[in-house]
Formats: structure tokens, sequence, C-alpha cells
């Protein structure tokens, strides 16, 4: 493999080495169906789980710092908003960790504040696509006309009323979304799992040098 | 002991093309690579950062995670995100970087600090970069809009993996008045952020866009192999179906 010269511990291919004996493990298992390979694998999927727990701490410490130094700072129109969010998370985190997740005011939270506030976001989402509408549904050129009548021709054909204005718009709908668009889609998804296999060799080879 | 045959076959294939490419490119001429607009405009968007004195900001998405299939977006978009900390760091520009995964923060945090080391400006370097907004996808997404709302940055890269909040991420930006390059790993969403954004990495070019960024002739070798391994699942499809059509059952033989 090469170990560094400048550094006898070789840190960059012990790190690459792991990487790549975890990722052979893991790829194995999907391909080599042994009691082994399954509990070697299942090993290093486990270990993978407390990374990521030990990751949430690390995403909580970033959190914390960065909010806190705007309440430090009195940073205008923003520090209440930060000293809010620690409050919070404070609370949420205590209910969480002293009276486990099934404790009923934990649940109260996540069921009457968590929930509602992450389905009106999502819901707003109505709001940003007639933004983007009202902005990008302009006829400017050939490819801009197809793409609107596209999306009127799909918008009724998911509504009772474009089968009531004409049986041809849920056909069309349907011959649009069966036919080009799904086409299109696999095409897109064959050359995204090329693409990612690439961007997974290249990294398990040490090629992707940004990760150290 | 039992294999899977097929998956193992068309992987193992796949993988010898890419290699095979990539160590050709390192010993001879290096392959012709179109020029993919989205990544030429990377300097524009960073030089009109320094020149209105408004941030950058980045973002790798509030779908995904480093622990299951979806990895790949999230380390495309990290290569990716490392040439912009270099462009920021060159030009002088304040980046910001926010993620929904957590265990990106450390891998993003390393990036970040290495990218201004390299470029010899550590003292550019703040602790308010990189920021962790939430674990959940619209916890994200709002803490985002926040950024954009309140900071106002000149250019916006949203590059990764998208669910929902592909719209909110971008349409955002474009009423904060930021030049944008989106990127999505997902089909699904693409769309929108294709009608939105001033330029747009396709799936397959946010994958390729590391290698290209970094001009390394093993990387630009790999871009050509995934070209040849197109070839290779062009030909597997027109197969199939002349098979299909000659009643010639492929599924039986394979298996």
């Amino acid at each position: 493999m090469g170990l560094s010269k400048q550094n006898a511990l070789g840190r960059r291919e012990i790190i690459l080495a792991i990487a790549a004996i975890c990722a052979t493990l893991t790829l194995l298992d999907y391909f080599v169906k042994t009691p082994i390979v399954y509990d070697l694998s299942k090993t290093v999927q486990n270990w993978a789980v407390v990374g990521a727990g030990f990751a949430m701490g690390i995403g909580l410490v970033n959190l914390a710092l960065n909010n806190s130094r705007h309440i430090t700072r009195r940073t205008p129109g923003r520090w209440q908003y930060s000293a809010w969010l620690l409050i919070c998370m404070v609370v949420t985190l205590a209910i969480g960790i002293l009276g486990s997740q099934e404790h009923p005011m934990f649940k109260w939270i996540f069921g009457n504040i968590y929930s509602p506030i992450t389905s009106a976001v999502y819901a707003s989402l109505a709001f940003w696509i007639c933004s983007a509408a009202y902005r990008a549904f302009r006829v400017k050129n050939l490819e801009v006309t197809v793409f609107i009548i596209s999306a009127f021709v799909m918008m009724y054909r998911n509504v009772p009323l474009g089968g009531m204005i004409s049986p041809l718009i849920p056909a069309l709908g349907d011959w649009i979304l069966y036919n080009p668009t799904s086409a299109t889609n696999r095409g897109i998804m064959i050359t995204a799992a090329v693409g990612a296999i690439a961007v997974g060799l290249r990294t398990l080879l040490g090629e992707e040098r940004v990760y150290g | 002991m039992t294999f899977v045959k097929q998956p193992v076959l068309v992987l193992l294939v796949v993988s010898l093309i890419l290699i095979y490419y990539a160590m050709r490119s390192a010993m001879e001429k290096l392959p012709k690579i179109r020029t993919i607009p989205a990544l030429e405009a990377f300097e524009e968007a960073v030089g009109r950062a320094v020149e209105m004195d408004r941030p950058v900001h980045y973002t790798t998405g509030g779908s995904g995670s480093l622990f299951n299939k979806t990895a790949g977006a999230i380390l495309a978009s990290l290569s990716i995100m490392s040439h912009v900390a270099k462009l920021c760091a060159r030009y002088g520009a304040r980046l910001i970087t926010t993620h929904r995964q957590a265990e990106v923060i450390p891998i993003a945090e390393e990036i970040v600090r290495t990218a201004y080391i390299a470029e010899g400006k550590t003292e550019d370097l703040t602790t308010d970069i990189v920021r962790f907004l939430g674990g959940s996808q619209f916890a994200y997404a709002s803490g985002v809009l926040g950024i954009l709302q309140r900071e106002k940055p000149a250019a916006n890269f949203a590059i990764g993996r998208y669910g929902g909040d592909a719209l909110i991420v971008v349409e955002a930006g474009a009423i904060a008045g930021a030049m944008q390059v989106a990127g999505n790993a997902t089909y699904g969403q693409m769309p929108f952020m294709i009608a939105v954004a001033d330029y747009a990495l396709i799936c397959e070019e946010m994958f390729a866009a590391g290698a290209y960024l970094s001009e390394e002739p093993r990387l630009l070798g790999s871009i050509a192999g995934q070209d040849y391994v197109k070839i290779f699942a062009i030909a597997l499809i027109i197969i199939g179906v002349i098979a299909t059509l000659a009643g010639i059952d492929l599924n039986a033989i394979l298996s």
C-alpha cells in the first residue's frame, strides 16, 4: 500500500484500509450468503449505528455553539430565536433522556409540536410551487413551451376537472407519465447508479482526496 | 454458500471498466470531457459573492445519509463542496455550509479546514462556517430558509440529496437574489430544481463533478469509463428488447 515517509503510522492509508475492509464486508454480505460474512457485516453495521450516535452528539454541540454565539453577541433579530431553540432542545433532550421516548410528555411534544410543524412546512410547498411557477413559466422558447403544456396537462390529469373538460386530457397525461417520463426516469436511474458506483470506487480506492 | 450471480457480474463488469479507463488515462492521453456549464459557473458565482460582499451558501440536502445507499450522493456533494471552499478561500468570499446529517459535520469541517489551509487563508477560518441544522428534513429546510432570508447569499449551491425540501431551498434562494447551482441525485425533484436554479447538475453530472473539477487524469478517466458503462447498459437493453421480441426468456437463462 505504501506508507507515507513523513508519517510512519500512514494515517491516511490506515483510514483507507479500515474503510475498504468495512465496505468490502458489507458488500460481500449483499452478494455472498454465508453465516460468517453475515455476522461480520452485521457487526460492522452495528458499529456504524454507534458511530451515528456519536455523530449526532457532534451535531448537537455544533448547533449549541453556533446559537449560543448569537445569544452572547446579542445578534439583532436573531438571538431571541437562538435562545428559544436552545431552550426547546434542552427540554426535549432532558425529557427524552430522563424519561425515555415513551414518556407521555415526550410523546406530547412529538405529536403536538414537532409533527404539526413538520406538516405545516411540508404544506407550504404548495405556495413555493406557485411562486416558482409564476417565475419559471414564461414562454421564451420551445423547451419551456413544452414544459408548460406538459405541466398543465399533468395537473388537470390529477383532478376530476380534467376528465370533465375532455377525455383527451387524462389520456394524454397517462401517455406523458408512462412513456417519455418513465423512459427518462429509468435512463437517469441507470446513469445515477453508475455515477454512485464510480464515486464509491474512487472513495474506497483513496482517489477522492478531499476526505483527507 | 450461495452467490447472487447477476448483480455480482454487473458490479464486476462496471468496476473493471471504470478502473481500466482510470488507469489508461493515467498512463496515456487524457479523455476529452465535454464542458459542463454548471461547473464552469462556480467561479462566476463565487466572484459575484465577492463583488457584492455577500456570503456563499452551500448545502448538501435534506435527504439521505452516509449510512445507507444514498451515501454516494452525499460523498459526491462533499467532493464538490471542497472545490467551492477552495474558491471561497482563494477569493475571500464568506462561506456558509449547512447540513442535515450529523455524521457529515466532522467531514465537512475537515474539508473546509483543509481547503482554507491549502489556500493559505487560515485567518479566514471561523467556527460558524459549518452548521448543523437538525436531523429532520423540514427542520433543516426551515433552517436553510432562515439563513437564506437573513444572510441573503449572493451564491447558493444546493447540491446533494433532496426530497420535498428541494423546491423550498432553491425557491428561497431565488427570492433572496442568489445565483444558484443546483444538483440532485433523485430524479423526482430534479424538474423543480432545473426550473428555478440558474444552473443544474442532473444526477450523473453531480457524481462526475468532483472528478471533473479535480482535473486529475485518473479521475477524468473514470468519467470516460462511466460513458463506456452506459454503452454497455444500452447494449444490454437492446439485447433484452430483441430477446423479448423473439420470445427468449433471458431471466431463466441467466439465473
